[in-house]
């Protein structure tokens, strides 16, 4: 008999959750007092400790650290953290370990909603929060839309999630080609990236990220159920389409949210939520914990490699994102189809294994 | 407790369910019988609010569509065939049969506890509970299910294939398990393929063909109405001796 699975998945949350948070704390210091600015690592750490204190670090100092790097930091933990938690809504209601906001199209939907708006209404980021949202929305219903007429098999969703991206890609890329002014850098935007941040442009995207995963939250139990197959859950008191309905626009407006502030991330909200359920298996409401701590540190860890690593240069940090993490994750794919295959040997040999 | 009078359903491709009059007492087993195809799932899925139907299916005394979500949960639990095996333990599954009657912030409490250690109990799979889902035989993930819905602790169970992946023994088990579930008030409607079974632990038999109830009543009434060789293609008879298993067994026809 197998050690306890309810007790091991407790013990990982927490171990993964302290470790977590560990980590973000230690990425967030770190990411703080690096830089490419005149403001070398030892200056730095005398600023912040004089800022905590109350003190006064001199205006070259507070401006580095507070103008430039804390909204850094702030907004790649924001967006890391709703990108995973993303991924997670979406694989969880849609029975697919492969949907991610990326892969279903609800980044690019989002992205090109908030071109357009930024074509149409300059100078009003309320619209293109609003517009973001409305196109992160569009893409992920027509993906659930097309594949439960199509069939709903796990294959049909992320087929038709590949093509609406697809859709929605070309249409960012015919805005940008043909009204290149429409966005200031269109590398960072289409790669993401976290450079040129205030807490001004984060005041619209994290009170939104914020409702979004308190209402995952109180969603949580009925999206545990969804993983039972629609009859059963039905049969234990949910309302199956509004329970997934709600947790897709949740999904939405985390990614929409991410989107508007640091562009077309894509591999956080795939990459996270698949570790979190191979580390731990927890069900919703813990997993959402795990994905928000794990997708920050994840995020301002890639962007402090971004930033440093081609000193003076700084790299989008979807690129560090897909260089480190697809390796990485592939490793971890292979690793376990090799654990699965030697489960399955040992249950054959073993007999009444299924 | 179930009451159907003049319930129809119409499926796309043709197929017609139609069901005069049918009562599950409290306290009662009624097994639902028949060939593939037949309806009984069909009438299952509409008696659980699943379907749209038409006429008149009233769990305690109110129609099942016009139950809320979590109010028909409440009264009447429903566990479809071959529910899939998610990546959780036994006890989580079990667990998540409370969450008709959990409050807002959808939390257990002592007494939604005592209702899962219960029916994990009363199905013998309290030694399981730790266990990922991956890990049970079918026949453990099929009890594990069962005590999913009687930790729902609602007064009516319907149960489709409740003794699928379940060898003889525990078949012979879940039998006396829904006899002990009845005795304790509740009305359990199970449709099922095992045709002894359900003649041999039943107070009542419902036997189907083509969407048609083509005979109801007790298991002797039904063996003795001579429609069962042509519903189910086999026929049935009652037996006696030390050691049975089942009182009633399969014959040719």
């Amino acid at each position: 008999m197998s050690a306890g699975g309810g007790e091991r998945t407790g013990t990982r949350c927490r171990v993964a959750l302290a470790l977590g948070v560990t980590v973000l704390v230690a990425v967030a210091l770190a990411s703080l007092v690096t830089g490419t600015a005149a403001l070398g690592t030892l200056d730095s750490l005398n600023a912040l400790g004089t800022l905590a204190l109350g003190g006064d670090a001199g205006a070259t100092a507070s401006l580095v650290l507070l103008g430039v790097r804390a909204p850094r930091v702030v907004a790649g933990a924001c967006c890391g953290a709703a990108l995973a938690c993303s991924g997670l809504l979406l694989q969880a209601s849609l029975d697919n370990d492969l949907a991610s906001p990326g892969v279903m199209g609800v980044n690019s939907g989002a992205g090109l909603f908030w071109l357009v708006a930024a074509l149409l209404v300059p100078g009003h980021p309320v619209v293109r929060q609003g517009m973001a949202f409305v196109g992160a929305l569009v893409s992920t219903l027509l993906v659930y839309l097309v594949s439960r007429r199509a069939g709903s098999s796990r294959g049909t969703v992320v087929l038709a999630g590949v093509a609406v991206s697809s859709l929605m890609g070309a249409g960012i890329d015919a805005v940008v080609t043909i009204w290149p002014e429409s966005v200031a850098d269109r590398v960072a935007f289409t790669l993401g990236g976290l450079s040129g941040q205030t807490f001004q442009r984060l005041a619209l995207g994290v009170p939104a990220m914020a409702a979004a995963l308190a209402a995952a939250v109180a969603l949580g139990r009925g999206i545990d159920l969804l993983a039972l197959g629609d009859e059963t859950a039905h049969g234990l008191g949910l309302n199956v389409r509004a329970s997934r309905l709600a947790a897709i626009v949740c999904a939405a407006v985390l990614a929409a949210s991410a989107v508007s502030v640091c562009g077309l991330l894509g591999f956080v909200g795939l990459i996270v939520p698949n570790l979190v359920r191979m580390w731990a298996s927890p069900g919703t409401r813990p997993g959402l914990a795990l994905c928000a701590v794990w997708g920050a540190s994840l995020l301002v860890a890639c962007d402090l490699v971004a930033r440093t690593v081609a000193f003076p240069y700084e790299l989008p940090v979807g690129l560090v994102l897909s260089l480190l993490g697809a390796p990485f994750f592939i490793s971890l794919l292979v690793r376990r189809g090799r654990g699965r295959r030697s489960h399955s040997v040992a249950a054959a040999r073993g007999g009444d294994a299924r | 407790m179930i009451s159907v009078s003049g319930l129809s359903f119409r499926r796309d491709g043709g197929f017609t369910l139609r069901v005069d009059s049918l009562q599950a007492a409290d306290g009662q087993v009624c097994a639902l019988v028949g060939k593939n195809g037949c309806g009984k799932s069909t009438l299952l899925r509409c008696l659980a609010g699943i379907l749209p139907y038409e006429g008149s299916a009233l769990v305690d005394g109110r129609e099942v569509r016009g139950l809320g979500h979590r109010e028909r949960a409440r009264r009447l639990a429903y566990l479809p065939q071959d529910p899939g095996c998610p990546h959780m333990d036994v006890r989580t599954l079990v667990s998540h049969g409370r969450y008709a009657t959990l409050g807002a912030v959808r939390t257990m409490g002592e007494r939604d506890r005592a209702l899962v250690r219960r029916a994990m109990g009363l199905t013998g799979v309290w030694q399981l509970r730790d266990r990922w889902l991956s890990d049970v035989s079918g026949g453990e993930l099929q009890l594990a299910y069962i005590a999913m819905v009687v930790a729902q602790d609602s007064g009516t169970l319907l149960l489709d294939e409740p003794s699928a992946h379940l060898d003889a023994l525990r078949c012979r088990e879940l039998a006396d398990l829904l006899r002990r579930l009845a005795g304790e008030g509740l009305a359990v409607v199970v449709a099922t393929h095992d045709v002894e079974a359900a003649f041999s632990s039943s107070d009542q038999v419902c036997l189907m063909a083509e969407g048609d109830v083509v005979a109801r009543g007790t298991p002797e009434e039904v063996a003795a109405s001579g429609r069962v060789p042509q519903a189910l293609g086999v026929g049935v008879e009652r037996q006696e001796g030390p050691g049975l298993l089942w009182g009633y067994a399969l014959t040719r026809t």
